[in-house]
């Protein structure tokens, strides 16, 4: 089913196209594409051991891929320069990880600030935002994210990827290590980000009814992404 | 809460960011000391460098200062000249050290440097080094009254050994009196055979010394800072990967490790700076060689010097950012690598001990001198070096599964983690002893060799120690029968021979001139003038030796002729045999030992310069000690550097020990108990630190045992003790610290909320 009515003449922000990568004698990926605009959510589910993370740091190109395109908001990221890479990551992708992955050290606003500092963003606009979206989001005051709870911290995470109002939102088992209620407030959060912040958001996760949230679901099989019937995602 | 202000600029938040999570991480306080003694070491080790250069370069300004203008023959005819001759003693037990001779001649006879005024004829000056070293030997008595002491200018360093004797009854300025007009190429023509001192004899050569210090401070200086720069890794790892993934750039990273690394490196530079500093401004005394470093040598260099500390905090901080900075195993999957048992490595293993039975017993195949002995000897060792980190790897392994087994047996909670751990991961135990073995063995070869090159000294201390100085031979310079029975009449309760060497004709045989007192103290027949007797059976150890040492006996023949001689024909044999390699030797009736000091002030009493006493042999042993003197530096140098090895290995351990250590605190919450982080700590850090020292001491001493098989061991009981202790203690400070902070982590640790 696909709930995405209208994005369709929408800019693609993530272009994929026939990406190819093996890990050992193992092919994970054998020409997958995708593409997601402006305000559409897409989740990708699949067995563990499938490749699902290894898609988000195909993205992110953290991992480069044997074969394929993957196009952010226009720019093929596959070869793309360190410093322009970099540039790129800061400026339109936003990551939320399934442990927050904050720096232990760092209060949750740092944490926050930390990603706007290195997108180059304006130093005294930065604080305000961070803190404006720290408290949107009901993160507390800390002085290390560790005193954080899990919920917490995964707001926190969510915080730090929307700083730089990134025109892709990435999330790898955003909800993996909260409890039901935490998860659903969060997934809630999520999957509402598109529309309120005009980005792209791509889910990998392994929980159906997470995955059931998104304008379309995707299961990444035999290394390509194949749509998911609603009967089957719910 | 932020680290930074608002507006400051980007750079210096992203310094502060890392400092906020160098301060607050897991391994912190492991890797704040660890930063901060790598810088130290190496502002140390590098400043060493400079010390080295300025002191040669000092120590060869001041020697050509004071070097003697000697023209051939102009001397007579200048207007102003001094009578000059270059002669030697030593202190017991101690190095050569020059006794100058010298007196004016006419004119406005020049002084050497370090003299502001002429001594009095029969007073002598010394170095003020000399008159420390020598004060129980009563040296500032020995030359004559004592006139001052010899200026900083005139020394080529402070712990030079001089002495400027102006002798009672003035220098004749016939050869070997050389007759000098000047000192220092100012006055041009410089002879350097009249220098005084005996520094440019005994100084190695400038590059070996550096070699030392850079091998043995530098490299250790080196291996702490790559475990210091890697320490926490694992934090740091993640931190920069997600730093990453936010969009940081290179640069970005660079300023957060450097943010991170910043207080313990400039730290340690500004203690390193302070410590050169001090070294700049005063004269420093260095442990165990009991050597001065000169303050005035080091002055000019101090820019350099200083420079030192500033280099080691730049060395430091790129090290930490490029080993931030480059990029870890090549990323094509998300999931954690497995380890990859490796076959051939057991195989290696079983060859290690092997290669060190060939190393220690090998060279005993052959002969003392052949070439063969040296090559199995070093092929051994480095077949050990070779086989040693996989047989440490393997033993380590198996070491782990033993534990774990007798852990499970005995439902030991703390040896079992240890004993799984180290059993999975054998690695970094075995990188650890690996390091500490391999710089043991090499320390101890390095001094080992250092003996080698005086076995002449060797023998000549075994005959030391067999008559000590029970007899002594008395070189005489320049005296009359009269002088010779002053000296023999001053010295009480003393037999004299002497013993001549074979000459023409009857004669060619050594004979030893004695009357009957000396002749029947020595066990010897008196005859009525002359008799026979087989040198080599001498049954009085002290004429064997002096045999040995002065006019060995030809072993088809060893006859010694014995000839009875009174005392004042002994005296005036003596006087005028001197030059003709006749040896006056002194014994106490008694058996006693004689007082070397004592002789040699009354030599000086009563022969114009003094005569040279000494018991036989003793020169050969003389003449090694500048040898002994640099396996000192070399005792020194390797003691710093083991002592920073062993740190680097411990720090290394202690760091994967806390990462560890927090999955071992949910633990000790649901068990209450944190005596399993003492126990886990002993079996992580104390045990392979401590086997490293006290195996590898033992392997390193055994391995070096044929070098020193046949030349003056400076490998003592005493050095051994001090390598593995060195280690022990280190091992033992670290695995309290390891602990300790181990429990401190645990005490603090929540679950977290998720």
């Amino acid at each position: 089913m696909d709930k995405a009515h209208g994005t369709e003449n929408r800019e693609p922000v993530l272009e994929i196209a026939g990406l190819e990568h093996s890990l050992g004698a193992r092919k994970l990926f054998d020409g997958l594409s995708l593409t997601l605009r402006t305000g559409e959510s897409v989740a990708v589910t699949g067995p563990s051991g499938s490749g699902k993370s290894t898609l988000l740091s195909c993205v992110l190109g953290m991992i480069k891929p044997t074969a394929g395109s993957v196009k952010v908001t226009g720019t093929d990221i596959v070869g793309l320069r360190s410093g322009r890479l970099a540039a790129l990551r800061a400026d339109a992708i936003g990551m939320v990880f399934q442990f927050g992955e904050l720096l232990p050290e760092l209060s949750p606003l740092d944490n926050v600030m930390l990603a706007a500092l290195l997108a180059r963003a304006d130093r005294q606009g930065a604080r305000d935002r961070a803190r404006k979206l720290l408290d949107e989001l009901g993160v507390p005051d800390a002085e290390t994210s560790e005193e954080l709870s899990g919920g917490e911290r995964q707001r926190t995470a969510v915080a730090r990827a929307l700083i730089n109002e990134p025109a892709l939102l990435l999330a790898d088992e955003p909800t993996g290590a909260l409890d039901t209620e935490t998860r659903d407030r969060t997934a809630e959060l999520l999957f509402g980000l598109p529309r309120r912040h005009a980005c792209g958001l791509l889910v990998v996760t392994h929980d159906p009814g997470i995955a059931a949230r998104a304008d379309r679901t995707l299961r990444l099989e035999e290394g390509v992404l194949k749509p998911v019937s609603s009967g089957a995602s719910a | 809460m932020t680290p930074a202000g608002d507006g400051a600029p980007l750079a210096r938040r992203l310094l502060a960011v890392g400092g906020v999570a160098g301060r607050r991480a897991e391994a912190g306080g492991v890797r704040f000391v660890a930063l901060l003694l790598s810088t130290l070491v190496l502002a140390l080790s590098l400043g060493g460098l400079v010390a080295v250069h300025a002191v040669y370069a000092g120590k060869e300004e001041r020697r050509t200062a004071r070097t003697p203008v000697a023209p051939e023959e102009a001397g007579e005819r200048a207007a102003n000249a001094t009578a000059w001759l270059v002669g030697s003693d030593t202190l017991d037990g101690e190095r050569q050290f020059s006794v100058v001779y010298l007196a004016p001649h006419k004119g406005d006879a020049p002084l050497p440097p370090g003299l502001d005024r002429w001594p009095e004829p029969g007073e002598a000056v010394l170095s003020p080094a000399l008159r420390e070293a020598g004060a129980a030997e009563d040296i500032d008595h020995r030359y004559g009254r004592l006139a001052g002491t010899i200026g900083e200018d005139g020394l080529d360093e402070p712990s030079e050994r001089l002495a400027y004797v102006r002798p009672r009854d003035g220098l004749s300025a016939e050869p070997p009196t050389s007759l000098v007009t000047g000192f220092g190429p100012a006055a041009r023509g410089v002879s350097t055979s009249l220098e005084p001192g005996t520094g440019r004899l005994d100084d190695k050569p400038e590059w070996m010394f550096q070699a030392a210090v850079a091998g043995l401070l530098v490299l250790p200086a080196a291996a702490l800072l790559v475990v210091a720069a890697r320490t926490g890794a694992h934090t740091r790892d993640r931190r920069s990967a997600l730093v990453t993934a936010l969009g940081g750039r290179r640069l970005d990273r660079a300023l957060i490790a450097v943010g991170e690394a910043g207080s313990p490196v400039v730290l340690g530079a500004v203690v390193g700076a302070a410590v050169v500093a001090a070294a700049v401004l005063f004269d420093t005394r260095l442990p165990h060689t009991d050597y001065i470093l000169s303050s005035a040598h080091f002055r000019p260099y101090a820019l350099p010097a200083l420079l030192a500390p500033l280099v080691a905090l730049l060395i430091v901080l790129t090290t930490v950012v490029l080993a931030d900075l480059a990029p870890r195993r090549g990323a094509s999957g998300t999931r954690p690598r497995r380890t990859s048992r490796s076959t051939w490595l057991p195989r290696l293993a079983v060859l290690c001990p092997l290669a060190i039975i060939l190393a220690v017993r090998g060279p005993d195949l052959f002969a003392a001198d052949a070439a063969l002995r040296t090559l199995t000897s070093w092929v051994g060792i480095a077949a050990t070096v070779l086989t040693l980190p996989a047989a440490l790897a393997t033993v380590t392994a198996k070491a782990g599964h033993l534990l774990t087994r007798r852990a499970r047996a005995h439902g030991l909670s703390g040896t079992l983690v240890a004993g799984r751990r180290t059993s999975t991961h054998p690695g970094g135990t075995a990188r650890l002893l690996t390091g500490i073995s391999i710089a043991l063995i090499l320390f101890l070869q390095a001094i080992a060799w250092q003996g080698l090159f005086g076995s002449q000294a060797a023998e000549a201390r075994q005959s030391l120690d067999r008559v000590g100085r029970s007899v002594v031979t008395v070189g005489i310079r320049e005296a009359t029968a009269a002088s010779v029975t002053d000296f023999l009449a001053g010295a009480p309760a003393t037999e004299a021979v002497l013993l001549t060497p074979p000459g023409e004709g009857r004669a060619s045989r050594p004979i030893l001139h004695g009357d009957c007192a000396a002749l029947t103290e020595l066990r010897l027949p008196c005859p009525a003038r002359e008799a026979r007797v087989d040198g080599l059976t001498a049954t009085d150890p002290r004429l064997r030796e002096l045999i040995l040492w002065t006019h060995p006996l030809d072993p088809t023949d060893p006859t010694l002729l014995i000839r009875r001689t009174d005392a004042r024909t002994l005296a005036e044999r003596a006087a005028s045999d001197g030059e003709g390699g006749g040896v006056l030797a002194v014994l106490r009736s008694d058996g006693k030992p004689l007082s070397v000091p004592a002789l040699k002030r009354l030599s000086h009493e009563v022969f114009p310069r003094g005569a040279a006493v000494m018991a036989p042999g003793e020169d050969q042993f003389t003449a090694g000690v500048p040898n002994r003197d640099q396996g000192r530096w070399s005792a020194l140098f390797g003691m710093v550097g083991i002592t920073v090895l062993a740190f680097t290995a411990g720090l290394g351990a202690m760091a994967e020990f806390l990462r560890q250590g927090r999955a071992l605190a949910p633990l000790s919450v649901l068990t209450g108990g944190l005596r399993v982080f003492r126990t886990s700590a002993a079996w992580t850090v104390l045990a392979p630190l401590a086997l490293a020292g006290i195996a590898g001491t033992a392997v390193a001493a055994a391995l070096a045992s044929p070098v020193t098989a046949s030349g003056e061991s400076y490998i003592t009981g005493g050095l051994i003790l001090a390598t593995a202790g060195v280690v022990l203690v280190v091992s033992v400070l670290l695995w309290l610290w390891a602990s300790r902070v181990a429990v401190r982590q645990a005490r603090r640790w929540r679950p977290g909320g998720d």
